[in-house]
């Protein structure tokens, strides 16, 4: 029998958590969970979206479009066309605020995600890396509010295999 | 439970010590965030209220901040924005005693066509005076620019660094 020592990559789990962040004149924001800064890959990712829409906010406009995976910053024009960043990934979800003008949702978002996109940034607007950017897309309505609402919670977490050998 | 032998030598080490993550807003349309918005006025009157034993306006300096006022045609949409700014034009500055002026009266007012950031020093044969009719303890200041559809990032405003006045003992 040939002895056969497997040597898997280092995984490194990390998570971010976002709480009581006031949304203003903004229908797409995005997180960026920032990699440890020798990993390979990322692997999975999960997250979890707990937004409460501003009693100002039009009925109708108190929905998640979209969740986005992208590999920079995008935007949706004026004509409904998209500049679109290289690497994209969009899934329409479709959710609306229950009576109390909260949406709560967790999701596995590793079937977007560029599992070679887990280069480090120091910070947004340096240099284009590849990253993952994860961005929740609502109704251009909530872009005229300077309070749109407040995220009560976003949390993203992702697994990452890392340099270094276990 | 078996054991796994491994035995760690050290302390183990952590990723976590830097920042976890970054937020970015961006704009799906008009955002007004983002985007230049028409004013929506020709003229804009605030008060600064002032000290009830004030007798004698001297002197207020005023500071258009950074990004502060600075009005400009609408020079129509681009692909991201429905408006967005052209030339640069003037804008009026005056002063009452009762925030009553005509739009030909504030017309004759200082003329302003600089970019921001800039101080405004204004004398006391400017400024309202506790003499004057209408006075109610507040110096209203006002823009004027004259058309609605010109565009600014700035608010029409103006900041207060200064006021230096005489007061009754």
């Amino acid at each position: 029998m040939i002895g056969n020592k497997i040597q898997p990559y280092k995984y490194s789990m990390k998570i971010g958590t976002l709480a009581d962040f006031e949304l203003s004149g903004s229908s797409l924001v995005g997180f960026y969970l920032v990699p440890p800064k020798n990993a390979i890959t990322l692997e999975n990712m999960i997250m979890h979206f707990k937004i409460q829409f501003d009693a100002s906010s039009a009925a109708g406009d108190r929905k998640i479009n979209r969740i986005v995976v992208t590999d920079n910053s995008w935007s949706v024009r004026t004509d409904g066309s998209e500049f679109r960043a290289d690497y994209f990934r969009p899934l329409t979800v479709d959710l609306t605020a229950d009576g109390n003008r909260i949406i709560d949702f967790k999701m596995d978002v590793t079937s977007l995600i560029n599992k070679n996109n887990a280069d480090y940034a120091e910070q947004y607007g340096a240099d284009p890396v590849d990253i993952n950017w994860v961005f929740v897309e609502m109704p251009t309505g909530i872009n005229d509010l300077v309070t749109a609402g407040v995220i009560k919670l976003w949390k993203v977490e992702g697994l990452y295999t890392t340099k270094g050998i276990r | 439970m078996s054991d796994t032998g491994q035995k760690d030598k050290g302390y183990p080490k952590t990723d976590l010590d830097d920042r976890d993550f970054d937020i970015v807003l961006l704009y799906g349309g008009s955002g007004k965030f983002a985007c230049i918005t028409p004013l929506g006025a020709t003229y804009e009157v605030y008060a600064i209220e002032v000290p009830k034993h004030l007798i004698f306006n001297r002197r207020l300096l005023l500071q258009n901040i950074t990004l502060g006022f600075d009005p400009h045609t609408d020079a129509g949409a681009d692909p991201d924005c429905p408006n967005t700014p052209g030339s640069r034009v003037p804008w009026y500055l005056s002063f009452s005693a009762d925030g009553v002026l005509t739009e030909d009266e504030m017309a004759q007012g200082v003329k302003f066509n600089q970019a921001p950031p800039f101080d405004i020093e204004v004398q006391a044969n400017s400024l309202p005076q506790p003499t004057d009719a209408g006075w109610d303890n507040k110096i209203y200041v006002h823009l004027y620019w004259g058309n609605a559809s010109y565009v600014s990032y700035g608010l029409p405003t103006l900041q207060l660094v200064k006021h230096d006045y005489d007061i009754k003992i």
